[in-house]
């Protein structure tokens, strides 16, 4: 029972340091309880005024106080038990709002936290927090093993006061200029012996990779959600039917929440859903995975041989010649290799071609290259195939792949591929090798939970000769697709597949090159012609349209948009599109033979209406080396 | 603002009129590819124009020529007005030889907007009823497109029809589940509106006032939204559909042009209504698919919408020959895609399966 002796604090005191007991919202609210009127003095106050009979005591005693104020002892700073040393924390107030951070130990004297960044991974310093503005998380690093500098106090954080001197009568008082705070090099280096000891302590977690991108990554909550209940009070179910387990992850396909197992188990339907509705295979057959060492090839890999589909599986793998790049993710099919017990062979361009792509891209700069790589991978993935007595080649396609290509294929005016990309097995007309894509509607991020799920180890870093190709528009817009509609992928692939060309407009004739005898609407299939610009300096031949105006004066075509190289665009006037039969116009424009032929494209007309380049369009077409990311070797055109 | 500044681009190429000697200081998308000077930019828009409607033969061989125009208040809305309105002079030679009515459409439910827009609306509607032009119209709300028979009667004290419906539209909208949802029943109301406006007027054609740049932009949204077989007709310059035809004369015709012509020809102070369309909402497949058009052409990609619009019309629908249609949008829909409630083709059931309130859907829409 407090005494009259007992210090007294004022009704409004501090709970912790900086947050006070009541908030000036509540401060500012009408006083609540029995009223009286009262007589007031002064003419202006209008005579009398309304007041609460009982206000309550203006002081209370101290023994309310929180001993967590700064002067306050460690004994009464009460610790919450889900902070221990290495908890990681998420700041809520401050410049660091949001961050997630490391707990390193409660200073002495405040009874602050002390926490780091550490500062590479987020850019927050060493700091002292108080308690209250921190969330504590389930997720623990081990700092058991770290030394602390036993300088890092309270002491040591302590602002220090400028000391302002009095300034003299006439003197400029701005004179000093504004005291920007500079970091000591006490400060650096003790930043840096905490951070590598907590940066080794993580690399020894499991989970190390997730860790840097967590610890990378900022928290935040949106509308209806609330911190108490993110997750952790109500676990939201499996949606599979007679799954009682607790859900953790949302499939990327369908926004289910499903638990790893049933994501598994479910993904793995899918694709088996999508091979046997389709009748991909038969039994026995001899079948080539396309294998680059990519998330795509390995999960394609692992779920194929999940399933008895009673083939003969094959990796086969393209070495393009990139130093730092394919030598790096051919380790990761030769642990593909070991690990599903499956054959691999792998061919280079050297040997197919006499030329790797490092000389490729010595010779040609860093343009067009992809040109070269997708037409050659194309090739030698074939040639591999057939050598290897393969009846059928799988490719790591995704739907997300797909939805680009549909999407490319329709802002290029290529209505052929248009046609045919979406087919889940392509060249079964006798043409050339089929190739299936199993994962056609497989999500790319489902893919990659797949992967990590099963802890399945694949190779993730782009080409070095990755450009910026047309394609990455395509890309960026099924990314903001995905965000605003994730069934829109599908949706694209669906319009894909119900198109059709319509009968008057002409198709390209196929048949053989006249040096390799590889499929090709034209006389010499695009790789001879690449080739031949390669071994004859001629760097054009096969990446640059030459313009024929001896065509342009013959045809005297109007073609749609863009000027077509057989007339100039004069007037503006545009090609009717529908129904009126001018597509004729647009088919009889013919480019030279340095056209987008051979496998690669069968188009025997130019589609005059885009822009780029042969080479950007070769490009577009197969999607090349790292341009999805993950070294997707069989990423190439369909 | 004098002529040589509207188009700096055009301008400050240095080049002459592809068609005349004088200096070219206007361009389409593309200054590189044609300059014009005034008096032909102009015409060239205009024949682009007429020539869409021209090629097709559209009020040729004694077709009727009666036309809705369906007037939102957009910049490509002004330029169909003010074309109708050309025409109708007396002292122009009558190209045009149709007999239109305009039916100015409002989309907007916040009544201080819906104010605004009306009083502009009126502005237009007297310049319209001027004796040598005599154009009749009507104002509407798009959720009169609710109705089954349009009741042209008014009550009085009521400027447009369809308030009595705006109550179910706010409710039928509430209930769709995502803004992409909300932004395609918006666009359907507009076209059910028109139809059935033309159907109880007894107008066979109708001129939606769309530009090839929103075509083109149309076009990419459809593909996301599973339309793709049907899309060559959508954005086709000519379309039967809901047993009218549905007439797009600026296919060939780019914003940048309408901008250009419309303020050359002054529609932009005389019709354009500022405010009166609905900005598409954020997190909308119309809004990525309209940016990404627009992200392309400044990337220097000018060919994007005269491509993706010749592609378009290449394309038809793989599926077997429709025998019936979708009770919504009357695109054709196949034997599989019956629901229980009536036949709708793909996008609209995946549109149904979206709206919470599936009852109040089947009853405003596929009864």
């Amino acid at each position: 029972m407090p005494g009259k002796s007992t210090p007294r604090i004022p009704k409004n005191y501090e709970i912790a340091p900086g947050v006070l007991r009541f908030s000036s919202t509540r401060l500012a609210l009408p006083k609540v309880g029995a009223t009286k009127v009262k007589k007031v003095g002064g003419s202006k106050n209008g005579g009398e005024r309304k007041v609460v009979e009982n206000k309550g005591p203006r002081l209370f005693p101290q023994i309310r106080q929180s001993a967590a104020v700064e002067g306050g002892d460690l004994a009464k700073t009460k610790l919450r038990k889900t902070i221990t040393p290495g908890t990681v924390l998420i700041i809520l107030a401050g410049k660091h709002k949001g961050k997630r951070v490391i707990f390193l130990k409660q200073l002495a004297k405040s009874g602050l936290l002390l926490v780091t960044g550490p500062m590479r991974l987020n850019n927050t310093p060493l700091r002292r927090i108080a308690q209250a503005f921190v969330i504590a998380t389930k997720t623990k690093i081990d700092v058991s093993g770290v030394k602390l500098p036993a300088n890092l106090d309270d002491a040591y954080f302590r602002r220090v006061k400028s000391k302002t001197r009095k300034t003299k009568e006439g003197e400029n008082i701005f004179a000093s200029g504004k005291q920007e705070y500079e970091v000591t090099d006490q400060r650096k280096a003790d930043q840096k012996t905490v951070d590598t000891a907590i940066l080794a302590a993580l690399k020894k977690n499991p989970d190390y990779k997730f860790l840097r991108g967590y610890l990378g990554s900022r928290f935040s909550i949106q509308k209806g959600q609330f911190p108490h209940k993110l997750g952790v009070d109500m676990p939201i179910a499996c949606s599979t039917e007679a799954c009682t387990s607790s859900a953790t992850i949302k499939r990327a396909r369908d926004g289910d929440p499903v638990c790893t197992a049933c994501f598994t188990h479910r993904f793995e339907e899918d694709v088996h859903e999508t091979i046997s509705s389709t009748s991909l295979f038969k039994r026995g057959e001899r079948v080539a995975i396309g294998a680059s060492g990519g998330k795509d090839s390995t999960v394609l890999a692992y779920a194929m041989k999940r399933h008895d589909y009673g083939l003969e599986l094959i990796l086969l793998s393209i070495d393009e010649g990139i130093k730092g790049y394919r030598d790096d993710s051919l380790k990761s099919v030769e642990r593909n290799k070991i690990e599903y017990q499956l054959p691999l062979t792998i061919l280079s361009y050297k040997d197919l071609y006499g030329w790797s792509m490092d000389e490729i891209v010595a010779k040609i700069g860093k343009k067009n290259n992809c040109t070269f790589c997708g037409v050659f991978r194309r090739q030698a993935l074939d040639r591999g195939s057939y050598k290897l007595g393969c009846t059928k080649l799988v490719t790591g396609h995704n739907a997300d792949d797909i939805a680009e290509t549909v999407l490319m294929n329709l802002l290029r005016g290529d209505v052929a591929r248009l046609e045919r990309c979406t087919n889940i097995c392509t060249g079964e007309d006798g043409g050339s090798l089929p190739r299936a894509k199993p994962l056609k509607y497989s999500y790319e991020k489902d893919i990659v939970m797949y992967a990590r799920v099963n802890k399945l180890e694949y190779f993730y870093t782009e080409c070095i000769y990755a450009p910026n190709a047309y394609r990455n528009f395509a890309r960026d817009y099924i990314k903001k697709l995905e965000r605003v509609r994730p069934r829109a992928i599908l949706d694209i692939i669906i319009s894909g597949e119900s198109v059709a060309i319509r009968k008057e407009v002409a198709m390209p004739v196929l048949g053989n090159c006249s040096r390799c005898n590889y499929i090709s609407s034209q006389k010499l299939c695009k790789a001879c012609l690449l080739i031949e610009g390669l071994n004859t300096d001629n760097l054009q031949l096969g990446t640059k349209k030459k313009a024929t105006t001896t065509s342009a004066q013959k045809t005297g075509c109007k073609s749609e948009g863009e000027p077509c190289e057989c007339r100039g665009d004069q007037d503006g006037v545009t090609v009717e599109n529908n129904n009126s039969g001018n597509d004729d116009a647009i088919d009889r424009c013919q480019d030279s033979l340095n056209d987008l032929n051979c496998s690669t494209s069968t188009r025997k007309k130019k589609p005059i209406s885009f822009e780029a380049t042969d080479s950007e369009a070769t490009a577009q077409d197969n999607k090349a080396c790292g341009c999805d990311n993950d070294g997707g070797a069989a990423k190439i055109d369909f | 603002m004098p002529t040589t500044d509207l188009d700096p681009g055009a301008a400050a190429l240095g080049r002459k009129c592809v068609k005349c000697e004088s200096p070219g200081i206007l361009s389409g998308i593309d200054a590189k590819k044609a300059v014009y000077c005034r008096p032909c930019f102009v015409q060239m828009v205009k024949h682009k124009f007429r020539s869409a409607l021209g090629k097709r033969r559209v009020y040729k061989d004694g077709a009727s020529k009666e036309t809705l125009l369906v007037f939102d208040g957009s910049p490509a809305a002004a330029l169909a007005l003010g074309q109708l309105v050309e025409s109708k002079r007396e002292t122009d030679h009558r190209k045009l030889m149709i007999e239109p009515t305009v039916l100015l459409t409002l989309e907007t439910t916040d009544p201080e907007r819906a104010g605004r827009i009306l009083q502009r609306y009126a502005e237009i509607g007297a310049k319209l009823a001027e004796p040598g032009i005599g154009i009749p119209f009507r104002i509407a709300h798009i959720a009169a497109g609710l109705q089954k028979n349009i009741e042209l009667r008014v009550d009085s004290g009521e400027q447009y029809i369809g308030k009595e419906q705006i109550a179910i539209y706010e409710r039928l909208l509430s209930a769709m589940q995502s803004t992409t949802a909300r932004s395609e029943m918006t666009r359907l109301f507009g076209e059910l509106l028109a139809a059935r406006f033309a159907a109880a007027t007894g107008i066979d054609k109708i001129w939606l006032p769309r530009t090839g740049d929103d075509l083109s932009k149309d076009v990419v949204s459809f593909f996301s939204l599973g339309k793709g077989a049907h899309t060559s007709s959508l954005i086709s310059v000519s379309e039967r559909r809901l047993g009218v035809n549905f007439l797009r004369p600026m296919h060939d015709i780019g914003d940048k042009e309408v901008a250009l012509l419309n303020r050359l020809e002054g529609y932009d102070e005389r019709y354009e209504t500022p405010d009166c369309r609905e900005p598409l909402p954020p997190a909308s497949i119309h809004l990525v698919a309209a940016n990404f058009i627009d992200m392309l052409q400044r990337e220097g990609y000018t060919a994007t919408t005269s491509t993706l619009l010749a592609s378009t019309a290449k394309i038809v629908d793989g599926s077997a020959k429709a025998q019936e249609y979708c009770r919504i949008c009357g695109s054709p829909a196949t034997q599989k895609e019956k629901n229980s409630a009536a036949l709708l083709c793909y996008p609209c059931r995946r549109l149904r399966e979206e709206c919470s309130e599936k009852t109040l859907f089947d009853q405003a829409l596929c009864s």
